[in-house]
């Protein structure tokens, strides 16, 4: 058990290593002068140095190191947490991130409230009714919204709900009523995937032998399905639901675009947009340091539930 | 006994419609989609303009027709580079020994450890826009799927007597690869790029829409949307309409994908 925790401990840590040289790399493919984008970013793009000022602040900064000795110090930067400062403000990255982070963990976990309300009554009645015709709906309607990227079914619940019936506002963040349209969206996603794996968890459930030995004992319908299937269907919705919540964050920077919920979705786009590397880089790698904490957790969790893994992983 | 299941064929049937609508789309077009033409700013649908006009007053149909050069096509493009590439390292890492083995699937993790739009969105964003740019960083964020399916299979090829009695022979690694290792990689490649398709469809248009995608006047599904979204109080039909052609293109891919999957798994059955 310690060997598994510290194989794959020691797995994330390299593959977080070689994320963040990755991240740093990425700075490197910008198109023209470092020095001179930063500048332009700042003050605009009229802004002009000349060649003796841009050497000197060149060496000030560190920039005319070799790229693995600035590499290297930037590691040794974010190892104390300095993530360094927005090039348009000159706040601090990790005082920006703090701020919008917890805006958006509150449109994740509504969302995610969202995808666990539609899709387990949903997942599992569809499961436990295959072939009927209801059956059939949710599968349909799962199979479209798997192709329907969450920013239109946005602008689609915006100009229903906003613009026709103008019961929830379209636009920025506060109240509950500004919630409710991007949590929907953002979390609709999520209840997809959700309910088409929880359909097939109670397929599964239901024709495994305990059930038909249940039946073969007598026990009342609503009994063998709420305690025997359910209970067996419902474990791998958790461990979906951990995995899900990587991808939540992900879906989060279109649908704050969409609905201008200034999180940190909102604040990548305008990052990339205003080409502010600290914030690029520093976004980037939360997301990776986010994906790969998650999936260490899922497959620790388990490892630790379920004894049939242990055999694979030995 | 083979079914043939309705939703699969239509699925196929849309797939290489959306395919042939990449080449044939900007000649279908029948108004100019890039011209703008003041006077006929947002104009309702009508019988020349079957989905009215935009906020340059360009043909909306047309334009819809003619993005799908881009939108589509460059989705095929990813798919092809980013099934080379990963294809080149998963037989790598497959027939390459242990060491190269290691290297390359670290190097694969390394890789999957970032949400695909998240990078597709940094370095799209940091190159700027252009056809190459969103192809390279597409491709660089999907190659790993690839990479993985090709390493496990070859693997197992590699194993196996055919390429043991060929090495024997003294037979070149190019000509094993070419006739044992990749011949029965083909089936699995073609339903990954097909599924690939549908999400590299829904990937480009995000781009797009985020203000990352092809820049304007040529036209996008994603970037028209995101233009079309200041008019949807005015226009809503406009802000709406460019994200039909992403939905069904991806709907069709993605079931396609499926209809693959199932052939081939039936394949795999009879042949056993």
């Amino acid at each position: 058990m310690i060997g598994f925790v510290l194989t794959r401990m020691g797995g994330a840590v390299l593959v977080l290593l070689g994320a963040s040289f990755l991240t740093f790399l990425l700075m490197e493919l910008a198109p023209g002068d470092a020095l001179l984008a930063i500048a332009k970013a700042r003050f605009g793009d009229s802004v002009s140095l000349d060649e003796e000022s841009l050497a000197r602040i060149r060496s000030v900064a560190g920039l005319d190191q070799p790229f693995l000795i600035r590499y290297a110090r930037w590691v040794g930067d974010l190892l104390q947490l300095d993530l360094g400062r927005s090039l348009i403000d000159g706040r601090p990255v990790a005082d920006l991130m703090a701020e919008r982070f917890g805006r958006t963990l509150e449109l994740a976990l509504a969302a995610i409230a969202v995808a666990a309300l539609l899709s387990i009554p949903l997942g599992l009645m569809a499961g436990l009714f295959q072939g009927t015709w209801f059956d059939s709906l949710c599968v349909s309607v799962a199979t479209l919204g798997s192709a329907m990227p969450n920013y239109w079914l946005g602008i689609l619940l915006i100009l229903v709900f906003s613009v026709w019936l103008a019961v929830f506002p379209a636009f920025g963040r506060g109240d509950f009523e500004h919630l409710v349209l991007p949590a929907v969206t953002l979390g609709s996603g999520v209840a997809v995937t959700t309910a088409r794996l929880l359909r097939a968890a109670t397929i599964e459930a239901m024709a495994a032998s305990h059930i038909a030995a249940a039946r073969g004992r007598g026990l009342s319908e609503t009994r063998i399905v709420g305690r025997h299937a359910v209970r067996n269907a419902l474990v791998p919705v958790v461990t979906v639901f951990a995995l899900e919540l990587a991808f939540l964050l992900e879906g989060a920077v279109a649908v704050e675009y969409v609905f201008g919920w200034n999180g940190l979705g909102l604040l990548f786009v305008e990052a990339v947009d205003a080409r502010d590397y600290p914030v690029i880089q520093a976004i980037v790698l939360l997301f990776a340091v986010l994906f790969v904490a998650i999936n260490l957790a899922v497959d620790l969790v388990t490892f630790w539930l379920d004894p049939r893994t242990r055999v694979d992983a030995a | 006994m083979r079914h043939r299941h309705p939703v699969h064929t239509a699925a196929v049937i849309g797939a290489l419609f959306f395919l042939s609508l990449a080449i044939v789309g900007p000649w279908l077009a029948p108004h100019d989609p890039v011209v703008p033409n003041p006077s006929l700013r947002l104009a309702p649908p009508s019988l020349t303009h079957p989905m009215g006009t935009d906020h340059l007053g360009r043909d909306l149909l047309s334009r819809i027709l003619a993005a799908a050069r881009v939108s589509v096509g460059i989705a095929v493009l990813v798919v092809i580079v980013a099934a080379v590439v990963g294809t080149l390292v998963g037989l790598l890492a497959g027939a390459g020994g242990r060491v190269m083995d290691g290297v390359l699937m670290r190097l694969t993790d390394t890789f999957f450890a970032f949400p695909e739009m998240i990078a597709a969105l940094a370095v799209a964003g940091i190159l700027g826009g252009g056809g190459p740019e969103i192809v390279f960083a597409l491709a660089v964020v999907s190659w790993m799927r690839y990479a993985r399916l090709v390493r496990g299979l070859t693997l197992a090829a590699a194993a196996g007597e055919p390429v043991a009695l060929a090495k024997l022979s003294g037979v070149g690694p190019a000509a094993i690869a070419r006739h044992h290792l990749l011949p029965p990689l083909l089936p699995a490649l073609v339903v990954l790029m097909t599924a690939h398709v549908a999400r590299a469809i829904l990937a480009i248009s995000g781009l797009g829409f985020l203000g990352f995608g092809i820049p304007p006047p040529t036209p996008e599904w994603g970037t028209m949307l995101n233009e079309a979204r200041a008019y949807i109080l005015s226009m809503p039909s406009y802000a709406v309409l460019p994200g039909m052609p992403v939905v069904l293109a991806a709907l069709s891919f993605n079931l396609a994908g499926d209809a693959l999957r199932d052939r081939v798994a039936a394949a795999g059955d009879a042949g056993r």
